[in-house]
């Protein structure tokens, strides 16, 4: 029963998410729908999080919060409901497969339900979540949960600094919220939403490649991602890395159809996400910025506005890039901020005003410009960053996940379409800044380096590997022109 | 033609790698324990009483462990995930490492309180409880 009514609470932000997305961008084929679905997922789960916490400032102890969800699910399929009479029927597409998309579904079949079984079974075994779930996620959800008055406490100074009582609160808030509704706490709310995030991730890459390649495609990034231990299993730790991954994968994504689509609720959107990405773990923030950096960098390389004459070179090309970042790039990064105000601002308000220092920064100037200029700490970094690179994901002894896509890219790569540069140019873009501002994280850390670097490396390149996936799968060729 | 037997060996490798660790890593889950042992629930369960005897719901309470006694041997893995699962019980408690609270938890093994008690004696009323779990109340000096 509590897990059927659990099912029943998380609905209303997944599908007052998918509405949202769908009202945006109203695109209805359907394999577009698929993705906006599963996009809904995890941007309900986060704009829900960010009203919680709004809330509790005005009505903490009190318990109707799920009546505000609900209330806005209805004005939200109110208004689904007015736009799509409008538009007409919405007719289903004929599915026709060939043998090898057929064969290829089919492992992807497989390999799911096997994965699906193990996130299960880890779940199970572990109702409560990994290490960093007790200390940070589900302890802060008991401290707002079991003492709702006095719920800023979550962030008392007093707190010892290993449970980071300064991490951002889309997991903790989700889950306390969830208990508000239940009227007690119960596991399945944290082990749903992790659950939730997993098959988001996953349902938005394989949605995503369905739409821009193949159904053979689609197929292939699912047995990539959900063929990867690693990921499966963070899908059950109730842990924050796999809806950091989430937002991440989202927002490169929604870059790329920017490009397809040419519509700026895309960029909108991609703000969005990227905000949320930085409600839900530090390394958020960081991607805040780096996705700002790669908007600017693709839309340089966007398409002129107007063509560049053949007069002096130098001041045409001069002119040529103040065109673009007029006509381009503050464009971009307008619609950009649009999408990311909401959550960001409160991201920054709540580093500023509530959360406690963090323990990253807690060296001083001095002793991280000490490390910084430590040499054999460079190199400790780049071997073990290099290490987890070559054998990510526990696929075999001799090579991982990410070794088998770069060899994967060698032999099937494509031309890559002029329209769909900057495209490629912001995903690896954001994924270049991403892994410095890691790399720079780990050169300061107050912490044994070894310690920090063995504890951590695996869920950072966790973050970054289904975008990593799908850039390789959408610059690729095809399974079915090769069987 | 030899690029489209190595594109086809490739995805085949891919394909067999996949689906070979997901199999391993379901067979795998089952080393995580039984579905019925929750060590989370446990630890809950032995800091129940404790909680009870507090005299407050809110508020700071300090926390020893092996490790806080010099002379007593521990394990420092299961130390430190030891105390984050007591602070994980006892939320909306705030845990501090330490007996400078006025009420403070211990979680020692007998040969630890022993060698804890002799230097502190006098110093804290003792209250008792199952599985080694005890609490400090600082006397007045």
């Amino acid at each position: 029963m509590t897990l059927l009514t659990t099912i029943g609470i998380f609905l209303l932000p997944v599908l007052s998410g998918g509405m949202l997305v769908h009202l945006l961008w109203p695109e209805r084929d359907f394999k577009l729908l698929f993705f906006k679905f599963f996009l809904g997922i995890g941007i309900g789960l986060g704009l829900s999080s960010l009203l919680y916490f709004l809330y509790l400032f005005a009505f903490a102890g009190q318990h109707w919060f799920v009546f505000l969800q609900l209330a806005i699910f209805l004005i939200l399929l109110a208004f689904t409901i007015g736009m799509e009479r409008k538009r007409g029927k919405l007719s289903l597409p004929r599915l026709n497969l060939t043998r090898t998309q057929i064969i290829l579904a089919g492992i992807a079949a497989v390999v799911f339900i096997v994965s699906f079984l193990g996130t299960g079974s880890y779940l199970l075994r572990r109702q409560q979540g990994d290490w960093d779930a007790w200390m940070m996620f589900n302890r802060a959800a008991r401290f707002i949960y079991r003492d709702q008055p006095h719920w800023l406490e979550s962030f008392s100074r007093q707190m010892d600094p290993i449970f980071h009582a300064d991490y951002p609160l889309l997991l903790g808030l989700n889950v306390a919220s969830g208990w508000d509704a239940l009227g007690a706490e119960s596991a399945y709310v944290q082990m749903l939403q992790s659950a939730l995030f997993a098959l988001a991730a996953l349902g938005i890459l394989v949605s995503a490649l369905a739409s821009l390649k193949s159904v053979g495609q689609a197929s292939l990034g699912l047995i990539i991602l959900w063929g990867t231990p690693t990921l499966v299993n963070e899908g059950a730790r109730e842990m924050a890395d796999l809806p950091l991954a989430f937002f991440i994968l989202s927002t490169a994504i929604l870059i790329y159809f920017y490009f397809v689509y040419k519509k700026p609720t895309l960029i909108v959107l991609s703000g969005l996400t990227a905000g949320l990405a930085a409600w839900t773990k530090n390394e958020g923030s960081l991607f805040v910025i780096g996705v700002g950096v790669a908007l600017v960098v693709a839309f340089m390389f966007e398409n002129s506005l107007e063509d560049t004459k053949k007069e002096n070179i130098v001041s045409s090309r001069l002119r040529d890039l103040v065109v673009k970042f007029r006509g381009n790039v503050l464009p971009a990064l307008f619609w950009y901020a649009l999408g990311l105000a909401f959550p960001f601002v409160i991201v920054i308000c709540f580093k500023l005003f509530l959360a406690p220092p963090s323990d990253v920064l807690s060296n001083g100037a001095t002793r991280s410009i000490q490390q910084i200029l430590e040499i054999p700490r460079h190199l400790e970094i780049l071997q073990y960053l290099g290490r987890e690179l070559y054998y990510f994901g526990d696929w075999t002894n001799w090579f991982g996940a990410i070794p088998a896509l770069f060899v994967y890219f060698l032999l099937f790569r494509l031309p890559i379409n002029k329209e769909l540069r900057p495209a490629y140019i912001a995903g690896i873009t954001m994924l270049a800044v991403q892994l410095f501002g890691d790399y720079g994280v780990y050169l300061i850390t107050p912490y044994d380096l070894t310690w920090h670097l063995s504890y951590s490396i695996e869920r950072i390149v966790l973050q970054i590997f289904p975008v990593i996936a799908f850039l390789v799968l959408a610059a690729s060729r095809v399974p079915e022109e090769i069987m | 033609m030899i690029i489209k037997w190595l594109q086809r060996v490739l995805l085949g490798l891919i394909i067999v790698a996949s689906l070979y660790a997901s199999i391993q890593n379901l067979i795998a889950s089952k080393d995580l324990g039984s579905i019925h042992d929750d060590p989370v629930l446990d630890w809950e369960k032995r800091f129940e009483p404790l909680k009870a005897k507090l005299p407050f719901k809110r508020g700071v309470v300090g926390y020893i462990s092996a490790s806080s006694v010099p002379g007593a041997t521990y394990d420092s893995n299961n130390d430190q995930g030891e105390y984050v699962l007591t602070q994980y019980v006892m939320s909306p408690i705030i845990i501090n490492t330490g007996t400078n609270q006025e009420w403070n938890i211990g979680n020692l093994k007998p040969d630890a309180y022993k060698i804890w008690s002799q230097s502190n004696h006098g110093q804290f009323e003792v209250f008792q409880f199952k599985g080694n779990v005890y609490l400090f109340h600082k006397v007045g000096k």
